[in-house]
């Protein structure tokens, strides 16, 4: 069991995800915006993070900067959600320090292959 | 106790559950499950080895580890000789931890598990041809790591491992001034690898290892000859002379002779006897016999220097709680001794009773001690959560703590970490104004956060202070009522709107709202305390500050409880909630069906035991309690009290988890159970 962290404004695509990692046997701690999320972070040791792009409060890349700044979660795999298609906009945010981007929608085994692999 | 002895006791306890799959998988050959385990197990012992110098250790569980690799992929079937091969190796390998072993009975069992891999290398199941008719494939791969993959959060040793899921691989690691363990230790990497890998899933499988990396951090290359080594692109990326590119077309072959032979399907290979592979397996453990022996007689000699070294005894969470369980069994034996000489008026024997009380009341209080460690080990933390989150939002703060060496259950303080930490930092964020904004309330620049803790009865309270601004109920109010959490015709008192904060859907609603109340993430932390079965309690002035009061109990299975009785059955009543009882005519309370009683010059609703459980009659004479929680008093009508009791709490299974009148249940002197009432869920 593994303690995710899912920041995803839109609910039900938070709530798909939550439950998809909660099949899979791991904690997740749910967030509707960044700033939300980066206050999950203190003390409960969290494996890896699961963040969309666009959120209201802070968004994605501001999260991802906040979290990589703490000592503990400077090598942190994160999993960016995007639906951007821009390939340059996505190339540039994975030059930005994520382990990796998930486009949405996505299948559900194919989401948990790529999470398994991110938490190894 | 340091690092390394910290790692040695982890060590052992993964080598306990190694042997105990191998017990299982001994039953169970084909469990994939256990055998999953096993290869976890060596894995992470592999994995840790290195990093305390424990080379032997290191060879051994990666040579094991291929064994198992193989059985997960089908390749290999376990046996009855590869599971003794392993209890064997475990052995030694409690051994090497221990540092009783010269390296000798590793050095044997590593050369026969070789021995093993390399005698049957290409066993295949007769299950398993499926899977074989799938073509072997060679493939090279040119891997230039840079340090930005740890920026991202890729664990290159993770991916270095998966190459172990591929039938064979062979890892050449060029430019290595310094050993690449260390570069990754370092996160600094300077060498690049080339990688020689065979799979049989195509080059799916091996793109898979490589998911998160780019096309520019590695390029992978077909083999089916020499002359692919001598390509335009891979000479770009390395140039290899006639003898390199031989050497590692050799290489392949030592995995397979007839890798690079056209048309090698597992048809044409010849078939395997099993019979002669059995054979070669017996000899290995033939060979091992004499070993197993002899290491035993090593683990004789060294026992009285093994106690020695260890004056730190490190007792597994299960066997205290196995303490505290008789423990706790005692003390209720205790009070039901108690009861039945209640009446015996022998000296001696109610000296000895006595006597004996005292003494189940120190080991309780010793065993309890145990678990029991001071909130001050969070401290460290705290301050430098404190420090960080303060320097983030450019505010000053003076954090002073008082009472921090009360104790508490250790699980409860792991526990109670996060959800403090987040009250903590939402005091900061949301309560404490900035220093100019101080300045111009009249208070001082420097914010001020108050951190104490005391014992009261048999629970503990921490308290969190801050001057800050408090909060806010009108936005609270705005963004409940945006959220469809409260009506907005409504007055609501501060308590309630405290009780909206907190609760799940206030603060990760779905609607996007620009207001942002105090209540971030409140949720999470109310249920994390609750399932502590401590409550919390915010308290607040506008302009002034806020308290946030966490009330805990001292530890999680001792209950000093009022029995009472209804009808036939017994009830259990927190003693600490409970106020004042008399005694009262039935008809004198059911006069009306108020259902009110006059107490202290105020009205209070009560509950009949009896009525909530559908008890028809009732007696004349009824006993009133009343209960008083967190400040709300509400009464219990039962027949009688019978006594009071020190009883183990035991958590409701989870069929009747859900009815929340009760909150646990207990087992009595005279064995039988009682249900311990949570009072305010009682509804008149």
């Amino acid at each position: 069991m593994k303690n995710i962290v899912v920041a995803e404004d839109f609910g039900v695509s938070r709530k798909i995800i939550t439950s998809v990692l909660t099949k899979a046997g791991h904690k997740v701690m749910e967030a509707a915006d960044g700033k939300e999320a980066s206050m999950l972070f203190d003390g409960r040791n969290v494996d890896l993070l699961i963040t969309d792009f666009n959120m209201p409060e802070m968004n994605g890349a501001e999260l991802i900067k906040k979290v990589r700044a703490s000592e503990q979660y400077s090598f942190i795999p994160i999993l960016l959600l995007t639906t951007e298609v821009n390939e340059s906009k996505i190339k540039m945010a994975l030059d930005e320090n994520i382990t990796a981007w998930i486009k949405k929608p996505f299948q559900s085994d194919e989401f948990l292959k790529v999470v398994t692999k991110a938490l190894r | 106790m340091d690092f390394k002895q910290e790692y040695i006791e982890e060590v052992k306890q993964i080598l306990k559950s190694l042997e105990h799959s191998i017990m299982l998988l001994d039953n169970q050959p084909n469990n994939p499950e256990q055998i999953d385990n096993v290869y976890r197990y060596l894995h992470t012992v592999k994995g840790s080895a290195g990093m305390f110098d424990f080379k032997e250790m290191e060879r051994l569980t990666h040579e094991l580890e291929n064994i198992y690799s193989d059985i997960r992929e089908d390749l290999r079937a376990i046996d009855e000789n590869i599971l003794d091969l392993t209890l064997h190796a475990v052995d030694v390998l409690n051994d090497l931890i221990e540092e009783n072993d010269d390296g000798g009975a590793s050095q044997q069992i590593i050369d026969s598990i070789i021995s093993l891999r390399g005698s049957s290398g290409e066993i295949i199941t007769s299950a398993d041809t499926t899977s074989s008719t799938k073509q072997k494939e060679a493939y090279a791969i040119i891997f230039t790591p840079t340090d930005s993959i740890f920026k991202r959060g890729i664990n290159l040793n993770a991916i270095l491992e998966d190459l172990n899921e591929l039938s064979w691989h062979e890892i050449i690691i060029h430019n290595e001034s310094i050993p690449f363990v260390d570069q990754i230790k370092a996160r600094k990497i300077s060498s690049w690898l080339e990688i020689l890998a065979v799979s049989q899933e195509g080059v799916e499988s091996i793109k898979d290892i490589f998911m998160f990396l780019n096309d520019s951090d590695y390029q992978l290359f077909p083999i089916s000859n020499k002359e692919d080594f001598h390509s335009e692109a891979y000479t770009e990326l390395i140039k290899l002379t006639d003898e390199e590119a031989n050497w590692r077309i050799e290489k392949f072959k030592t995995f397979d002779q007839k890798l690079f032979l056209k048309e090698a399907t597992s048809e044409e290979k010849p078939a395997i006897n099993k019979e002669e592979v059995l054979k070669d397996l017996k000899s290995v453990v033939v060979d091992l016999v004499p070993e197993e022996i002899e290491t035993s007689s090593i683990e004789n000699k060294t026992t009285g220097s093994k106690s020695k070294k260890n004056s730190h005894v490190n007792v597994s969470t299960e066997k205290l709680d196995g303490l505290i369980n008789i423990v706790s069994e005692l003390v209720t034996f205790r009070s039901e001794m108690q009861h039945l000489l209640s009446e015996v008026e022998d000296e001696k024997i109610t000296e000895a009773v006595e006597k004996l009380e005292n003494l189940t009341l120190k080991l309780r209080d010793s065993a309890f001690n145990i678990r029991l460690v001071p909130i001050n080990i969070m401290n460290v933390k705290l301050q430098r959560l404190i420090r960080s989150v303060s320097k983030d939002l450019n505010k000053e703060i003076d954090f002073i703590t008082e009472g921090l060496d009360t104790e508490l259950d250790r699980s409860i303080i792991t526990a109670l970490e996060a959800p403090l930490m987040h009250i903590i930092r939402n005091s900061l964020d949301h309560g404490i104004e900035s220093p100019e904004e101080r300045i111009k309330r009249n208070k001082p620049a420097k914010g001020l956060l108050k951190l104490y803790s005391y014992n009261s009865g048999d629970h503990v309270f921490i308290q969190i202070q801050d001057d800050g601004n408090g909060i806010d109920f009108k936005k609270i109010k705005e963004k409940a009522i945006a959220k469809n959490l409260l009506s907005a015709t409504k007055e609501y008192t501060e308590k309630e709107l405290i009780a909206v904060m907190m609760s799940a859907g206030f603060s990760t609603a779905d609607s996007v709202t620009t207001v942002s109340g105090r209540g971030v993430g409140m949720d999470v932390v109310k249920k994390e305390i609750n399932a502590l079965r401590g409550e919390i309690d915010i308290s607040t002035e506008e302009g002034l500050g806020t308290i946030v009061t966490l009330r805990l109990p001292l530890t999680l299975t001792i209950l000093d409880t009022l029995v009472v009785k209804v009808s036939n059955e017994k009830y259990l009543i927190p003693i600490n909630e409970v106020e004042y009882c008399y005694e009262e005519e039935h008809s004198k309370l059911f006069k009306t069906n108020r259902h009110l009683i006059n107490y202290e010059n105020s009205f209070i609703p009560f509950v009949s035991l009896r009525e909530f459980f559908s008890v028809e009659e009732y007696p004349e004479k009824e006993t009133v309690i009343i209960i008083n929680k967190n400040d709300t008093r509400i009464a219990i009508i039962v027949d009688d009290i019978l006594g009071q009791y020190q009883t183990v709490y035991k958590p409701l299974n989870e069929l009747i988890q859900d009815i929340d009148c009760f909150s646990g249940a207990s087992i009595l002197g005279d064995g039988s159970t009682a249900l311990i009432l949570n009072a305010l869920k009682l509804k008149p």
